[in-house]
């Protein structure tokens, strides 16, 4: 019989990313900044200009890839380590535990472990919106509430809006159905709530299922974000809530009306009025519930799709909030990081229409000395990440992002005609076989520059088409390592 | 209670690959039952025999029968070993298996002429060693890697003494082009063994099947063959690597983990077979491809043997008063020249045996650092990377100067985490070996101190007992200076009068490469791992740097362990300083200087193809792809006259020494070609191109445009040309490669 990863005591970090980077990230910083300069101010020179439209696009790729990446520069700088506090009273907590449509495998662990917090007032609801009679025998099972409701409506947001207006204690803590908390959770969380401005404080999303293929990758994204970024937002006070591992003033939720339901990135969007009302959010790095990454590339799809959509989509909400400028800059950041698959439409097109058409945005006289000026700051920016992550950052993260390029464009695009966003539930257990039909934007493209590499080569052997073949097979092999789980065909 | 999944080995399923590849040599062969009866090797040897003498009167039959012949018993080769494999199959029969297909194969396509030599190869392919004649499986195994690695010396070693034997005698006329090519063809036939052994070993194991082992490096071979031509010289090349990217494959195969959870198994588990056996073969091969030189000497060795022809105390003061290089390798060619002569292999013999030392040395250290598989790949990468390769065929001090960094290296790890005297004591030595054959090597050393330095400071950051750790560097360091020292006036000696030198060694670099431009740097850094070429090819090699930014990618999440960021410091800072100080003297940024930086590379790139973790498929492609490309670039870099390291010195002055006769004036230029007109044309009267007059019938003019490194040099050199040309007629010109030879009267 399979062990469930999240009851494995086995290789469990006690905090994401103990590493405290923000030190060596300053001292990277100086360099960054010479590098980036260095870069920038020979590409924006008017010598460089080439084709003009291709220049325009590549300085635009280049110039919001430099603001994402001063972003995280700054964002790293800025985090804090915060000291630990202890809970000095003892006020009730309820545990909300939405499900839809996990079976029951998946939700029991966490059930259970919920039932054994360490608190000496708990109260657990299951919040079934699947109405299924086996989730009430299970909660019955282990003593706790099972919360059910005629529709569905608001999705997550509203099943949790329901069992809020069934509940009563002055804190709630959220955890999704595949999140198995740890018996310290409510200890390690509900000292910082003790400050009365504090609206919620937000713990990691472990994934403990992430040995290999699309988990690993997803976890590695995760542990970049939940490491060095969140602690950077904390130290701005801009840390946003994520949806689980969570643990709510009500009074907070209750100001602001409890969780928006007309968003799919409702954990985003609540974040986002509470601060907008003046609450205080903490991040405290501790993992204190191990969960499930996604394990095949349809899930991740679906998860990367709905973060992606609800938060490219509040782009204009954060706009117009009253917000505090670092909080409001640390949001579009966030935001804004679902557009970056513009940008590799952009570099890969690059490649392409050189060696289909000869165009390039680069002034072919001084192409020659891109590298120069590009290299130091690609591998400054680069080294930083891997500093700031402690290495937890990999190479198939990247991958996997790149590979998924396609999924920023479709919610940005989305997000445009005014679509209305549904939530649609992450699957927490993979699926079996090739995926081939959800990476089938990525197969095109990998066709596309593989026909452009063919076809470059045939006419030309020249160091100026080759260049551009290095980068077309650069591309085309970060694409086949992002796309490989789905192709491989195994599990997760 | 389920169980846990680290509670193996009982819950370890019967036959699983690592159960099964573990037991292999630890089980009785009664009680494996796939395992055949202890085999009559006799029988199993003589049983191949009539297809040899078969062999032998293929010469009678037109070439349709010799290819149906060839066709037939390919067919019953594979029949026979594919289907006896649970009976009485020996690595013996796999190793004729492919040997005959392989004998057949060249008759087919070349005829009769080479038919003898197809019965004699084919007995010398499947010599077994005179031994018992019942084994075990497990002698069996262990007697065939044997026999792989003496016959195979023993063959290379008879070819490199009698070259003439099998080329014209053995083998008739037609394989007079292949030449020295049949050292490698040699070292084929070793790795076939290895092969057999492998494939063998693997076939339960591993699920690796044999017949299609067996049909994959026929079906290459040909391809291989017709894709090349079927010349000699292809069928040779074609065998070796075929043979070898099995091999490549095969041990990658073995030396592959299984999936994550067995790896948390004691390391030995992980092991079919004592990787010790593929390193002799590596090690082997490495002698066979650095005894593979059949380039002349160029300047800066004629230089080295111009030296150590002199009085060994003149010798020393020369280096002191005129020279910039510390005296260690000098005074090792000097006890070899006084011993073997000067000939070009005497001269070159310390680099080679440097450069084959070197391979089990890499594997000893990937071993230590990171883990057996990433040893033999680092070992593997090391026998054929082009570079190493290239200098450890040169009578100059870079083979002794990477054997002993990489001994640094080794030392150096070993004694912090053994933390013994012996190696803190050795790394002291053997650093100061370093800076006693190269004053570079000083940039390794600082690499290496920093890397002490930094752990020092993380020790004492977590709380641990810093004492052990600074004892023994202060031990280390203790003896660096005492046998520094002697060194050190020496050193100082020179750097004053260093100003007067025109340089360090003698520029190498193309014209087209001059100047620290962005392709320079690159150029420096293709050639440091895939070797030297052509001016064109490095060109699309060097547009290709996009791929670099995916190696950058790749490293994102790796290298976490401390050791490898003391390769990282071994391979980064001498880059980084040299290229700092080119930015004020160009010809600084220069491979030769930083080619300590290249095994650290090999260790690193060894540990991150072979990684805990990482898939088979992703490994052994890796692997594959890194090692043929260097087999690619070493082959390039060796054979084709477009390498621009290649001076053919020995064709040109020979052809002057033919031909002046007394009363020619013989003229060269640049004027540090002095020693290697001496070298090979010492009887003939020579002196540098200078502007004066000229007495003499005729006039050999002798010059290298491409030693001449500075555009203004060039142009005087041409300008002297021109005018020992005005009032001359030129009789002849000849053209090796990269040297002109005009004759004027």
């Amino acid at each position: 019989m399979k062990v469930d990863p999240r009851l494995a005591e086995a290789d469990r970090p006690a905090v994401i990313n103990g590493v405290d980077a923000s030190r060596r990230v300053r001292a990277l910083l100086l360099v960054n900044i010479a590098l980036a300069a260095w870069y920038f101010l020979w590409l924006l020179h008017p010598d460089r200009v080439g084709h003009p439209v291709l220049y325009g696009l590549l300085v635009g790729a280049e110039i919001f890839n430099l603001v994402q990446a001063a972003g995280f520069w700054w964002t790293c700088v800025a985090a804090r380590d915060r000291p630990r506090r202890a809970p000095t009273q003892s006020l009730a907590v309820d545990v909300l535990i939405p499900t839809y449509n996990e079976p029951p495998d998946v939700v029991e662990p966490t059930l259970a472990a919920a039932c054994r917090l360490r608190w000496p007032e708990v109260r657990v609801a299951l919040l079934d919106d699947g109405g299924r009679p086996e989730m009430g025998a299970l909660a019955a099972r282990y003593g706790a509430a099972y919360i059910t409701r005629e529709s569905n409506a608001g999705a997550k947001a509203g099943n949790i809006n329901n069992a809020l207006s069934l509940t009563y204690a002055p804190y709630v803590a959220v955890l999704d159905c595949d999140h198995v908390p740890d018996e310290r959770f409510l200890e390690a969380t509900l000292g910082p709530l003790e400050d009365e401005d504090v609206a919620f404080v937000q713990t990691p999303q472990y994934y403990a299922n992430a040995d290999r293929g699309v988990a690993a990758a997803s976890w590695a994204q995760q542990a970049l974000f939940f490491g060095p970024i969140a602690r950077g937002k904390d130290g701005l006070d801009a840390m946003f809530c994520c949806g689980t591992n969570v643990v709510f003033r009500r009074a907070a939720l209750e100001a602001v009306g409890g969780f928006p339901q007309e968003s799919v990135t409702e954990d985003f969007e609540l974040s986002l009025r509470l601060h907008e009302a003046g609450w205080r959010t903490v991040y405290v790095p501790d993992v204190l519930a191990r969960g499930l990454a996604p394990e095949d590339m349809g899930s991740y799809v679906t998860q990367q799709f709905r973060w992606a959509r609800g938060c490219v989509s509040s782009i204009p909400r954060i706009l117009r909030a009253r917000l505090p400028m670092r909080v409001r800059v640390q949001y579009l950041l966030s935001s804004m990081f679902f557009m970056s698959g513009w940008t590799l439409v952009v570099y890969m097109a690059m490649p392409v229409i050189r060696l289909l058409t000869g165009d390039q945005p680069i002034e072919a006289t001084t192409a020659n000395t891109f590298l120069l000026h590009f290299a130091p700051y690609f591998l400054a920016a680069i080294s930083t990440v891997a500093v700031a992550g402690g290495g937890a950052y990999t190479f198939e993260a990247f991958a996997l992002v790149a590979a998924t390029w396609w999924i920023h464009v479709a919610a940005c695009v989305a997000a445009l005609l005014g679509r209305a966003g549904r939530f649609k539930v992450t699957p927490k257990q993979g699926a079996a076989g090739r995926q081939t039909a959800v990476m089938l934007p990525t197969l095109v493209t990998i066709g596309i520059l593989l026909t452009a590499v063919l076809w470059g080569l045939e006419r030309d052997h020249g160091p100026a088409t080759l260049n551009n073949v290095g980068f077309a097979a650069l591309h085309i092999a970060v694409l086949l390592r992002g796309a490989w789980p789905a192709l491989e065909g195994e599990r997760g | 209670m389920p169980p846990s999944p680290d509670s193996e080995p009982a819950l370890e399923p019967p036959g699983s690959a690592v159960t099964t590849a573990t037991s292999i040599l630890e089980r009785p062969a009664a009680h494996d039952p796939w395992a055949p009866a202890p085999p009559d090797r006799l029988s199993a040897y003589i049983r191949w025999i009539p297809l040899g003498i078969a062999a032998a009167f293929v010469h009678l039959l037109s070439a349709w029968a010799l290819i149906a012949l060839a066709v037939a018993c390919a067919v019953f080769l594979f029949v026979r070993v594919v289907h006896s494999r649970r009976t009485s199959s020996t690595p013996v029969d796999w190793a004729a298996c492919l040997a005959a297909a392989d004998v057949l194969i060249a008759t087919a396509l070349l005829g009769r002429a080479v038919a003898p030599f197809a019965a004699v190869w084919l007995v010398v392919q499947t010599l077994p060693l005179p031994a018992r004649v019942k084994l075990d499986r497990a002698q069996r195994l262990l007697e065939h890697r044997l026999a792989a690695v003496v016959v195979g010396a023993a063959v290379t070693v008879l070819l490199f003494a009698f070259p003439a034997i099998p080329g014209r005698v053995l083998l008739g006329p037609r394989y007079t082009d292949a030449g020295w090519l049949l050292l490698v063809y040699a070292a084929a036939t070793v790795l076939r063994r290895v092969v057999a052994a492998a494939a063998e070993e693997l076939s339960p194991a591993k699920g690796v099947r044999p017949r299609t082992v067996v049909i994959g490096m026929l079906l290459a071979h040909v391809g291989c063959v017709l894709g090349f031509g079927p010349s000699p010289v292809s069928i040779v090349v074609a065998g070796f690597l075929v043979t070898f990217a099995t091999v490549a494959v095969l041990s990658l195969r073995l030396l592959t983990p299984g999936p994550v959870t067995q790896q948390l198994k004691p390391p030995q588990n992980l092991w079919g077979l004592p990787p010790v056996n593929v390193v002799a073969g590596l090690t082997v091969i490495a002698l066979a491809v650095r005894l593979l030189v059949d380039r002349g000497l160029w300047v800066d060795e004629a230089i080295s043997i111009a030296q150590v022809k002199l009085p060994f105390a003149q010798m020393i003061d020369q280096l002191r008063n005129e020279d910039i290089h510390p005296p260690l390798y000098l005074s090792m060619l000097w006890g070899m020249v006084r011993a073997f002569g000067t000939s070009p292999i005497a001269v070159r013999l310390p680099s080679i045996v440097a450069g084959t030392l070197l391979i089990p040395l890499l594997y000893v250290t990937g071993r230590d650092i990171y883990d057996r598989r990433a040893g033999v790949m680092a070992a593997a990468l090391g026998t054929f990377a082009p570079l190493l390769v290239w200098y450890s065929q040169e009578a100059r001090m870079y083979a002794l100067l990477l054997l002993f960094a990489v001994a640094a290296l080794w030392f150096q790890v070993r004694a912090v985490r053994n933390g013994r005297r012996l190696d803190w004591i050795a790394f002291g030595v053997c650093s100061a070996a370093m800076l006693w054959t190269h004053y570079f090597a000083v940039l390794q050393l600082v690499a290496q101190v920093g890397a002490l330095a930094v752990l020092a400071v993380r020790r004492r950051r977590e709380g641990e007992s810093l004492r052990p750790l600074l004892d023994g560097w202060a031990l280390s360091m203790a003896v660096l200076l005492v046998l520094l020292a002697p060194l050190a006036p020496f050193f100082r000696h020179q750097l004053a009068f260093s100003d007067q030198l025109s340089g360090l060694d003698v520029p190498a670099r193309n014209p087209e490469l001059q100047g620290l431009s962005i392709y320079a740097i690159l150029a420096n850094l293709v050639w440091a791992l895939w070797g030297y070429h052509s001016e064109g090819l490095m060109r699309q090699i060097v547009a290709l740097w996009p791929l670099c930014m995916l190696f950058v990618l790749f490293l994102l999440g790796r290298g976490r362990a401390r050791v490898t960021w003391l390769l990282a410091g071994a391979m980064f800072v001498p880059l980084i300083v040299l290229f700092v100080a080119s930015l004020r003297l160009r010809d600084l940024f220069e491979v030769r200087y930083f080619i300590t930086a290249v095994p650290a590379a090999l260790l690193l790139i060894a540990h991150f193809v072979t990684r805990p973790g990482s898939r088979r498929f992703a490994t052994g492609a890796a692997a594959t792809v890194l090692l043929l490309s260097f087999g690619v670039g070493l082959v390039d870099q060796q054979v084709s006259p477009s390498n621009p390291r290649r001076y053919d010195f020995e064709g040109a002055l020979t052809y002057v020494r033919d031909n002046a006769k007394p009363g020619d004036v013989v003229l060269y230029a640049p004027r540090y070609l002095e020693k290697v007109v001496e070298y090979y044309a010492p009887d003939v009267k020579a002196r540098p191109l200078i502007r004066g007059p000229i007495h003499g019938n005729r006039t050999f003019v002798l010059s290298s445009m491409e030693l001449t490194d500075q555009v203004e040099s060039r142009s005087r050199v041409q300008l002297l040309i021109n005018q020992t040309a005005s009032g001359r007629h030129q009789i002849a010109e000849v053209r090796r490669d990269r040297i002109h030879v005009q004759v004027f009267r």
